[in-house]
């Protein structure tokens, strides 16, 4: 057998949320780790940032000059790039502030904003270098994590399915949210008619989560294939939700998308929404 | 000749299933109806009915009422216990130099299913003949298909989004079922359509009285039918499946692209739809994996990959695909069409598109519309 593959884990900006899928393994970790070598994982305890590697998997979007250059010296030491989440995938939660003023916003926040460091914008990692992978998931989880890394193990590509939540919903026999009147239950569930769930243009990959407990979906996993976010949107002011909720709705996780953008543009007032306040 | 049983009976039938089958039936889980095991009469929602429009489905409860069976449909039938959502096909093992491959199927109750309804009955024998084709028969369907024992129940009442009197599927149950309920104010009717179901029946007939149907309770088992027949939705009155394998090129396609999410739960909650894809599962410890099959809909981007290439990408073609193959070409591949009038997809849908209305656009006249 060939020596075992070398893999990192590096951060950018980030809640570290998608590393845990690594240390939420539990004891499966170990069994990993005999395929392995984990080099350079700071949360695990390995530091080895300028190892050179197989495969590095990159969690948090690129906010600061120095991210630059980091994040290209990573594409150098590492065979394979594979993004882990929506931050590194397309920016994250923080690109929200791609919509609005970067440098106003850090004035108004920061009493000594000289000290701040970043970009005005926030970038996914593939507007910088090549990618070979993405995983996504705010944050993604174990169970695709073990696919990609066995996959990849064995020689095989990673399985990559864009679509949609509502399979995974169904498949599940989940009851639609989207869809169901409540007519049962306490006040507060009677009140929650015909959730705006973003399931029908959001990528599979979590298990429907957020439905099967009865929510809507928020959209964490990214625009899923052949994606119609403005047909959506129009369902949406069907169920009364004004333009600016929507827009805010669909921008909350990937405003760096476009099609996202493009429907959110099209509602009137979302100017409003994100530089209103 | 029919039977009546008093209506707190039912609990010797689900008894008796009980014994040899594992019983599923009819249950309101999160608000809506899903077929869930079931053993108790107390189970089965009394007084609850349903109310279906495109993109809306709620049920009512009346504590007055004496019906158990007063909702029609849930998003699912009998589908997802024959035609599983994810099933494992096989498993792979290597071991000393060698791979071992283990079959899934592993033995299992038989199963007996309460209060199917005619629409998904005729959409269980569209199933049967893509499973059980000739020699190609499916063994993951066939293993629970082969014993099932089906309590068909027909319906006394329908809703907005049913068509089934115009698919000619129902309300009244024509295909093949082993026992038959139809539910009246006080008592069920009830008939066997099988061997199976007449030994069942005289089963029950040692632990609980079984009534000769008088000439009141046949009327008002013909009245429940005749009120489910009025329908407000049908499929035209037109050759449809031949006006849409030429209308390929419709305007209507396009609008309907406006609107539709392609997000494939029309496919999902058809009872006849059957198309599925699969994967693998490898083991962490890398010594095997197991293949997978799951659901699949041709409203996914995959659906449409072939040698590299993506032949339909729109969701205009999506759609397009979808109600052609439903309500035309299924006719070449089995001789009819693959709808059976549940209104599912109408209820489901969740932007409330609806089949009917976009098959009476599809096949106006000419004159209504441009083709190119
Ligand atoms: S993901 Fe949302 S819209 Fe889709 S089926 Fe589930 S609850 Fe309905
Ligand atoms: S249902 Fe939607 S919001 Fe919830 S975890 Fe899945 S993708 Fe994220
Ligand atoms: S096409 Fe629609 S109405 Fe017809 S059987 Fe399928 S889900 Fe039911
Ligand atoms: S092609 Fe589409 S409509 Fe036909 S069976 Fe498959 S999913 Fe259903
Ligand atoms: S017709 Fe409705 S349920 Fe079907 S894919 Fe389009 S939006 Fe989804």
């Amino acid at each position: 057998m060939m020596d075992k593959p070398r893999i990192a884990v590096h951060k950018f900006a980030s809640c570290d949320g998608c590393q845990l899928a690594f240390l939420n393994m539990g004891p499966e970790l170990l069994e990993l780790a005999n395929h392995v070598e984990i080099v350079h994982f700071v949360e695990a305890g390995m530091v080895a940032p300028d190892a050179e590697v197989d495969i590095a998997f990159v969690e948090g979007s690129v906010s600061t000059e120095e991210d630059i250059e980091r994040i290209h010296a990573i594409r150098k030491l590492s065979k394979q790039v594979i993004t882990i989440g929506a931050c590194a995938g397309s920016g994250g939660l923080q690109a929200l502030r791609n919509l609005a003023d970067g440098e106003q916003w850090l004035n108004e926040l920061y009493p000594q904003p000289q000290y701040i460091q970043s970009l005005n914008n926030t970038h996914p990692v593939k507007d910088y270098i090549k990618v070979d992978f993405e995983v996504w998931g705010c944050p993604v989880s174990t169970q695709q994590i073990k696919q990609v890394v066995t996959s990849l193990l064995l020689g095989a590509s990673p399985l990559q399915s864009k679509d949609k939540i509502c399979l995974e919903c169904k498949r599940q026999q989940r009851v639609c949210t989207l869809v169901t009147i409540p007519t049962t239950g306490t006040p507060k569930e009677l009140e929650n008619r015909q959730k705006a769930c973003l399931g029908p243009i959001t990528a599979a990959g979590c298990g429907a989560l957020c439905p099967s407990v009865g929510r809507a979906c928020y959209g964490c996993y990214g625009l899923a294939d052949n994606a119609e976010p403005a047909a959506l949107a129009r369902r949406f002011e069907g169920l009364g939700l004004v333009s600016k909720a929507i827009a805010q709705k669909l921008l909350l996780f990937h405003s760096h998308e476009d099609a996202l953008r493009r429907a959110a543009e099209n509602m009137s007032e979302t100017q409003e929404a994100f530089n209103g306040q | 000749m029919y039977h009546a049983i008093k209506k707190k009976d039912l609990q010797a039938l689900l008894d008796i299933l009980n014994q040899s089958h594992q019983c599923v039936g009819p249950l309101v889980s999160e608000q809506t109806l899903k077929y869930s095991s079931i053993s108790k009469l107390s189970q089965l929602p009394l007084g609850y009915s349903d109310q279906q429009q495109p993109g809306e489905y709620r049920l009512n409860y009346n504590s007055q009422s004496s019906y158990y069976f007063s909702i029609t449909t849930g998003a699912q039938g009998v589908k997802p216990w024959l035609f599983k959502p994810e099933q494992k096909l096989w498993s792979v093992n290597k071991q000393n130099g060698s791979i071992e491959f283990n079959e899934a199927l592993s033995e299992q109750k038989p199963l007996a299913i309460v209060g199917l309804r005619a629409c998904d009955l005729a959409a269980l024998k569209l199933q049967d003949q893509h499973f059980l084709q000739q020699q190609y028969i499916d063994p993951y369907y066939a293993q629970h298909r082969e014993n099932l024992f089906i309590v068909a129940v027909n319906c006394h009442r329908s809703v907005d989004t049913c068509f089934c009197a115009s698919t000619g599927d129902g309300p009244e149950v024509k295909n093949a079922y082993d026992l038959l309920l139809t539910e009246l104010e006080q008592d069920f009717v009830i008939q066997s359509g099988s061997e199976a179901g007449r030994n069942v029946l005289e089963i029950l007939s040692s632990r609980i009285p079984l009534h000769i149907v008088t000439a009141e309770q046949e009327q008002e088992k013909q009245q429940g039918l005749d009120k489910a027949s009025q329908q407000v939705r049908r499929i035209p009155d037109r050759p449809v499946a031949q006006l849409l394998s030429h209308r390929l090129n419709h305007q209507q396609w396009n609008r309907i692209a406006q609107r539709c999410l392609s997000c494939g739960n029309c496919t999902m909650v058809c009872p006849s739809c059957f198309c599925h894809k699969e994967y693998d599962e490898p083991a962490l410890d890398l010594t095997g994996s197991t293949h997978i099959r799951q659901w699949d809909s041709c409203f996914t981007a995959e659906h449409s990959y072939i040698a590299g290439f993506h032949f339909r990408k729109e969701t205009r073609q999506h759609y397009r695909q979808w109600l052609t193959h439903k309500f035309a070409f299924w006719h070449e591949q089995y001789g009819r069409s693959g709808c059976t009038g549940c209104g599912r997809c109408i209820s489901w849908c969740p932007v409330g598109i609806d089949v009917t209305e976009e098959l009476e656009l599809l096949c106006q006249e000419p004159s209504c519309y441009v083709d190119g």
